[in-house]
């Protein structure tokens, strides 16, 4: 089995669960009081897809609005996005969008994006209604997946739902088109020198 | 008072000279006591209270029964030899033999008791006060009655004496000055009692003085003293010279006791008659001896045995055979009850364990006693001889029979504890005489109460009492045991027949055998031996006392008959006299009569012879006119006179009134004389009263006791007397503890000193072997994890070594945590062994921190110690204000702080660093506090966010509920408003909590977080974009690529982005990158240095694992391990090494200008970024435009 090696890059507001996701997915653990984190953090994980491996090498960024200016550095080459928003706040919805903005304006142009709304686990206290994100992500042509890294629920998923959004080594150009909504446009401009 | 009586005594021992003071005492004593007789009882009882160790009676009687005990023995002694003229004396006045045999008897019960009592109470060098005495029942009821024996027959020595020596004087005339050069001395009672007779003392009472004039008249009256009481004195001088001896052997302290010993020696020179009386009574005495001994010898310990044991050189070589063997009978307090258990106690030699039995024939102990951890100490308030023994485990009990025992088993024990010690640790040295600073006076051992010939002592009693309720298993063993070797119970029995345990070495011996032998058969229904002299004194108190009633009534009835035919003389010269003097004045009365006679008769005759011639003249004249004229003239004549008589009359009648007025006034001068004396007598009397008490205090307080006028003065003062007794033994006694103890102190100081030494060492050896079992343990992991890494094994292989790693990881938390092993953290609450969850990490983790440890340790001697030394050195004296940039303090600095100045430097660092911006606002953080309180911050809900998830792997932020934590808050809100242009940026709040965890102070926390955001860090470094830290990537790479260029090479065919990684080292300064013994050295320099330490240390830790990175030739693999390489450094020496050294040079002023360059450049490319964004926003405007055309047609096409 081919081992594709997949760079794979987390974004979104600070404290919505990036870090959580990541650790459950490579590490299978929670903690609640996970270190934020600065920077960014680097952690890989194998997983099966189909005939291949994927091999998902995951950089996972700082929340803060600070080191935006960081991220060009981490989805840079990167073949997905996840962007993360906490359930139970609007403010972190609002970031996402900027994200996507941002993906869509300097982000690589195959690049495969999925909403993560985490904290599913806290349903009750739900500020961002799971329709209108669904709404939004289907607007731009995401993934999107309600996950708990706490609860360990759709984080396998999300990582799998990115995998099959991935195609396949040899007929890779062939499919993108189709397969990348966002990449539709040009991207002209999204050459940069960092 | 006594204390230096005595002592003059002693002194003067030599010259044969009592001192005058002391002679007084004597010479007042006696007939002050004569005259009462009733209470002479109850006086010497206070007495003795009031002189509870002096007692010379009874240290005198002691000695008579020693010198009983020694006299057929040869004795080298030259003191001793003086007493030789005794025996001769025997065979001349043997016939007196029979009558003094009764008397004999009383005295040899009476001297037996007291020499025990002496022995056990007097003779020691430890005398506790009479509260302690009263403490022991026992004691109290036997210290007062032999001393009131003592007493009683003080004054049969006063009152009896004298006569004999005023017999002797006019017996034989030409002893009547005793004290005349060379002539042989007589008897220093006798002396005593004479001298107050000789020479006027003005303090002697009136009747003292009455009775000394008459004493001389009446001589012949009482030529028979009691030969009982002479003879006691005799005897007791006798035998106090010796005790004298032996006491100044034993220990000079007892000297005190021995109050007017020295002079005895003269008692041979004494008086013939005296000296007969006393030798004959020996011979039965010594046979009364034998008959009561058994009774009265419970503990049998003769007093010369003392001795034998002067010889005796201590302390010996450990286990020298000449050292009698530690053992001998102890009470023992233990048991439910609390109850004292006599016990034989056995040190043994090999073990250092003090091991005792129930009795000295058993074979499996009771328990023992481990001595090697134990310390000794003794109460003053409680038992005579009780003594503890603390072990770690428990406290023993232990009581000694005597005081001087229990000193003596206390000082042996210190010694063999010390031996003991000497012996295991270090077998060459053999300096167990090392323990030449003795505090206290080496004792000797009492023979027969310790050593293996005291296993026969109170062997009887310790037949069937004693039997120990806790071990019935060992005293039923025992009593097997004991019944199935009966020939050896026999011999221990025998054992005090043939003394082979401690041969004795003079000539006593045989006389201390003999005196034993009596007492073999070992009687059972032996009463215990403190009730023993009890009775014993009870029995012979009473039978003293009626005598000496005798002598007493004998005395006064002397007295009385002295006195009366005196009176009788008196009164019939009188009478003579008076008769005379009567008929002289009736004679005398009647010649006044005469002359009286004589002149009426010669007046009336004058008065005749007037008128005769009157008349004569009238008849002479011849004329009536004549006569008329004659007649006119007398009638003149008479008219004159009769004025001149009324005048006279008159003046009388004057002179009458004057003088009744003299006689009033007179009699008014008399009553105010009157007045006068009385008032003159009553202050005489007054004075008298006064300087009676005076002289009595001052001459002798016994004497101002016995006078009825002063009786409470004196109780009082007899009060203070003895308790002045009572504080001196107090003193005494606590002095002597206060030794013991520091003997003890200074014992155990040495045994803590070898102790630490010892301990010392063996924590160097074991950090070295721990280190070089760590160093194993994380080779035997590599290797495991290597193993695990190969694809070659087969699954049995890889199951073998998956099992192994497992039990390594199990075992992981025992073998590396020994630095903090109850938590797991070090001191500034990190852990040892970071949490991994990946279980190759955890291999890893733990492979790191063995090898931390293994470092550590090794360091620890070499490094870490004289670094701590030089940072004491630097600081010591130096207050915070005082320090000031060095080459100095930054080469310590960059050696890392110590732990306990880290927090002083850190302090010093921070304040030198923002002592501007305090000095403008003095009050800054107080004010920001407040302010955070009133208005929150934009930034403070990310700060709560971050909150919790500050250094949670630190145990003093892992809670919610740390109060760390709210200081933490607290903190980052005042710096969000100290800067607002920085507010908050994630990664402060790690740089506050370390700046937290070191200073252990909000304030200065703050201004730590202040001194490194505004001071150190480049401008914007936290702000908006990250620029300055951006810049610093990039400066970074560049020195990468200058320092290690092969590593850069390799990195940059890698195509891999260091930055991504060490973007986050440098924003917060390495926490959480570095493992906490890394990371706070790095913070030491940091903060003093500023950044160009980060790039030095970033650089480090690159070329620490250059070699690694060099082996990997996959990016992810690079990657993988950049995340976590710096967590995989162990030695923090090495790194700070190359660091600092191998970096070298490192000019900051290429940090400097490197910094300007990229920070244009980032700059530039800043803004062609923004000016991009701006191209393809307006540019995306226009597409969105258009794609909404297109979408709609696409939606067209769907559709």
């Amino acid at each position: 089995m081919a081992i594709r090696e997949l760079k794979v890059c987390l974004l979104g507001d600070t404290g919505v669960g990036k870090s959580s996701i990541v650790c459950r997915f490579v590490q299978d653990h929670f903690d609640h009081n996970i270190s934020p984190t600065i920077g960014a953090s680097f952690l890989t994980k194998t997983v099966p897809c189909g005939n291949e491996l994927h091999k998902f090498l995951i950089w996972d960024t700082a929340g803060q609005e600070r080191f935006h200016s960081l991220a060009p550095m981490y989805y840079r080459g990167s073949a997905a996005a996840v962007i993360v928003y906490d359930i139970t706040k609007l403010d972190s919805f609002q970031t996402l969008k900027k994200w996507v903005k941002e993906l869509k304006e300097h982000g690589p142009e195959d690049i495969v994006v999925a909403i993560a709304g985490n904290k599913n686990d806290l349903g009750d206290i739900r500020e961002v209604p799971m329709k209108e994100a669904k709404e939004f992500a289907e607007s731009i042509a995401a993934i999107f997946i309600e996950t708990s890294a706490r609860n360990a629920v759709n984080v396998e998923e999300l990582f799998q739902k990115i995998s099959k959004q991935i195609p396949p080594l040899e007929n890779a150009e062939v499919d993108s088109n189709e397969s990348f909504k966002l990449t539709r446009q040009p991207a002209p401009s999204v050459r940069r020198c960092c | 008072m006594d204390g230096s009586s005595s002592a003059g005594n002693t002194s003067s021992a030599s010259s044969g000279l009592l001192p005058t003071h002391s002679d007084k005492e004597v010479g007042q004593h006696g007939p002050e006591s004569v005259s009462l007789s009733g209470s002479q009882n109850d006086q010497s009882l206070a007495e003795n209270q009031q002189f509870p160790m002096k007692s010379p009676a009874g240290i005198q009687r002691t000695e008579e029964e020693k010198l009983n005990l020694n006299k057929n023995t040869n004795h080298r002694d030259p003191l001793t030899d003086k007493r030789k003229p005794s025996p001769r004396h025997e065979s001349k006045l043997d016939p007196l033999k029979p009558v003094l045999l009764p008397s004999e008897q009383q005295l040899g019960n009476t001297a037996r008791t007291e020499k025990q009592n002496t022995l056990t109470n007097n003779l020691k060098t430890e005398h506790l006060s009479s509260s302690i005495h009263e403490a022991n029942p026992d004691k109290t009821k036997l210290d007062p009655l032999p001393k009131q024996q003592q007493k009683a027959e003080d004054p049969s020595k006063g009152s009896l004496l004298p006569k004999e020596a005023h017999d002797s004087n006019k017996l034989k005339p030409e002893q009547l000055s005793p004290t005349k050069p060379g002539q042989p001395k007589p008897d220093p009672l006798c002396t005593e009692q004479k001298k107050p007779k000789h020479e006027h003392h003005p303090g002697q009472s009136e009747e003292h003085q009455t009775q000394r004039g008459l004493c001389p008249t009446n001589q012949k009256r009482d030529e028979e003293p009691p030969p009982s009481m002479k003879d006691l004195t005799v005897l007791g001088s006798i035998f106090s010279k010796q005790n004298q001896k032996e006491q100044n052997q034993l220990d000079p302290a007892l000297e005190k006791f021995t109050l007017s010993t020295p002079e005895r020696p003269q008692d041979h020179q004494d008086p013939p008659h005296l000296n007969t009386q006393q030798t004959p009574h020996h011979p039965p005495k010594h046979q009364l001896n034998h008959q009561i001994h058994p009774s009265t010898m419970a503990p049998p310990a003769p007093p010369p045995t003392i001795e034998v044991f002067c010889d005796q050189v201590w302390p010996f070589p450990p286990g020298s055979s000449g050292e009698p063997k530690l053992c001998g009978f102890l009470m023992k307090q233990g048991g439910p009850l609390k109850a004292w258990k006599q016990r034989w106690f056995t040190y043994e030699e090999n073990k250092n364990q003090l091991f005792y039995y129930r009795t000295p024939q058993d074979v499996t102990p009771l328990g023992w006693l481990e001595l090697s951890g134990a310390t000794f100490t003794y109460p003053l308030r409680a038992e005579r001889g009780t003594f503890h023994i603390r072990t770690p485990e428990r406290t023993f009990i232990l009581k000694a029979v005597t005081q001087e025992l229990m000193l003596y088993w206390l000082q042996q024990l210190q010694v063999k504890r010390w031996q003991h010690r000497q012996t295991s640790t270090c077998p060459d040295s053999t300096n167990s005489s090392s323990n030449t600073e003795d505090f206290l006076p080496v004792l000797k051992s009492p023979l027969g109460l310790v050593g293996e010939g005291a296993a026969s002592v109170s062997l009887s009693q310790t037949l069937f009492a004693n039997v120990s309720i806790k071990h019935p298993l060992i005293e039923l063993q025992n009593s097997l045991h004991s019944r199935k070797r009966p020939s050896q119970e026999c011999q221990s029995v025998f054992h005090l027949e043939v003394p082979h345990g401690t041969p004795p070495k003079s000539g006593q011996t045989n006389n201390t055998s003999t005196l034993r032998t009596p007492i073999e058969p070992p009687t059972p229904s032996t009463p215990p031996p403190s009730a023993t002299p009890a009775g014993q004194v009870t029995q012979t108190g009473g039978r003293e006392s009626p005598s000496l009633l005798d002598s007493w009534s004998r005395k006064t009835k002397i007295r009385s008959s002295f006195t009366m035919p005196v009176l009788r003389d008196d009164s019939a010269s009188c009478e003579r006299t008076s008769r005379l003097q009567q008929e002289k004045q009736m004679l005398m009365e009647e010649v006044k009569a005469q002359k009286e006679l004589v002149w009426i008769l010669h007046k009336a005759l004058e008065a005749a012879q007037l008128e005769k011639r009157t008349c004569a003249e009238f008849l002479a004249e011849k004329g009536e006119q004549e006569r008329l004229e004659l007649l006119r003239h007398r009638e003149r004549q008479a008219v004159d006179l009769r004025g001149r008589l009324e005048k006279a009359e008159a003046e009388v009648e004057a002179l009458r009134g004057s003088v009744a007025q003299r006689d009033a006034q007179l009699s008014e001068l008399q009553e105010k004389v009157t007045k006068m004396i009385e008032k003159n007598n009553a202050k005489q009397e007054v004075i008298i009263k006064l300087s009676d008490q005076v002289s009595a205090t001052m001459s002798d307080p016994r004497q101002s006791g016995s006078s009825s006028s002063s009786g409470l003065n004196s109780q009082t003062f007899r009060q203070f007397q003895q308790e002045i007794e009572n504080l001196k033994d107090d003193i005494e006694a606590y002095n002597t503890q206060n030794k013991f103890l520091n003997s003890e102190i200074h014992q155990l100081t040495k045994l803590w000193r070898n102790s630490s030494e010892q301990e010392k060492n063996l924590m160097e050896k074991c950090a070295y072997l721990e280190a070089t079992h760590c160093q194993v343990e994380s080779r035997y992991l590599g290797v495991l994890r290597k193993l695990q890494e190969t694809k070659s094994l087969d699954t049995a292989q890889r199951d073998a070594v998956q099992k192994l790693i497992e039990d390594a990881l199990k075992g992981e938390l025992k073998s590396v945590m020994r630095v903090n092993t109850t938590s797991g953290h070090d001191e500034y609450g990190f852990k040892i062994i970071p949490d991994y969850e990946v279980e190759d990490m955890k291999l890893l983790a733990k492979i790191q921190a063995l090898e931390i440890r293994s470092h550590n340790l090794l360091h620890q001697e070499g490094v870490e110690r004289p670094l701590l030394s030089r940072w004491a050195q630097y600081l010591a004296g130096r207050s915070d204000d005082a320090l000031f940039a060095s080459p100095e303090l930054k080469a310590l600095l960059r050696a890392s702080v110590p732990q306990e100045y880290r927090q002083r430097v850190w302090r010093w660092t921070v304040r030198a660093r923002t002592r501007t911006i305090r000095e403008r606002h003095p009050q800054r953080y107080q004010q920001l506090s407040e302010k955070t309180r009133k208005s929150p911050h934009p930034a403070s809900r990310q700060i709560e966010l971050d909150l919790h998830r500050t250094l949670t792997t630190n145990q003093h932020f892992s809670s919610p509920s740390c109060p760390a934590l709210q200081q933490l808050r607290r903190i980052l809100l005042a710096f969000s408003w100290h800067s607002p242009g920085i507010g908050y940026c994630q990664g402060l709040n790690r740089l506050a909590a370390i700046a937290l965890l070191i200073l252990q102070s909000e304030e200065d926390a703050f201004w730590c977080l202040v001194a490194v955001v505004e001071t150190i860090m480049p401008q914007d470094y936290y702000t908006k974009n990250l620029l300055a830290s951006q810049v610093d990537q990039r400066v970074l790479k560049d020195f990468l690529a200058e320092k290690l260029p092969r590593l850069a090479a390799h990195f940059e065919n890698h195509n891999i982005d260091v930055s991504l990684i060490t973007f986050n080292w440098f924003l917060v300064v390495f926490v959480e990158s570095l493992p906490s013994d890394i990371l706070l050295p790095l913070w030491d320099a940091f903060l003093y240095e500023g950044t160009k330490v980060m790039f030095r240390y970033a650089l480090a830790l690159f070329k620490y694992k250059e070699e690694d990175f060099l082996k990997i030739h996959s990016s992810v693999e690079i990657y993988q391990y950049l995340r976590f390489f710096t967590k995989t450094v162990t030695d923090s020496r090495k790194l700070t090494n190359i660091a600092f050294c191998d970096m070298n040079p490192f000019p900051g002023r290429l940090i400097k200008n490197r910094r300007t360059f990229h920070l244009e450049r980032l700059q530039a490319e800043l803004r062609e970024l923004e000016e991009q964004q701006k191209e393809f926003v307006t540019e995306s405007v226009q597409r969105k435009d258009k794609e909404l055309d297109g979408m709609v047609s696409e939606d067209d096409d769907d559709l």
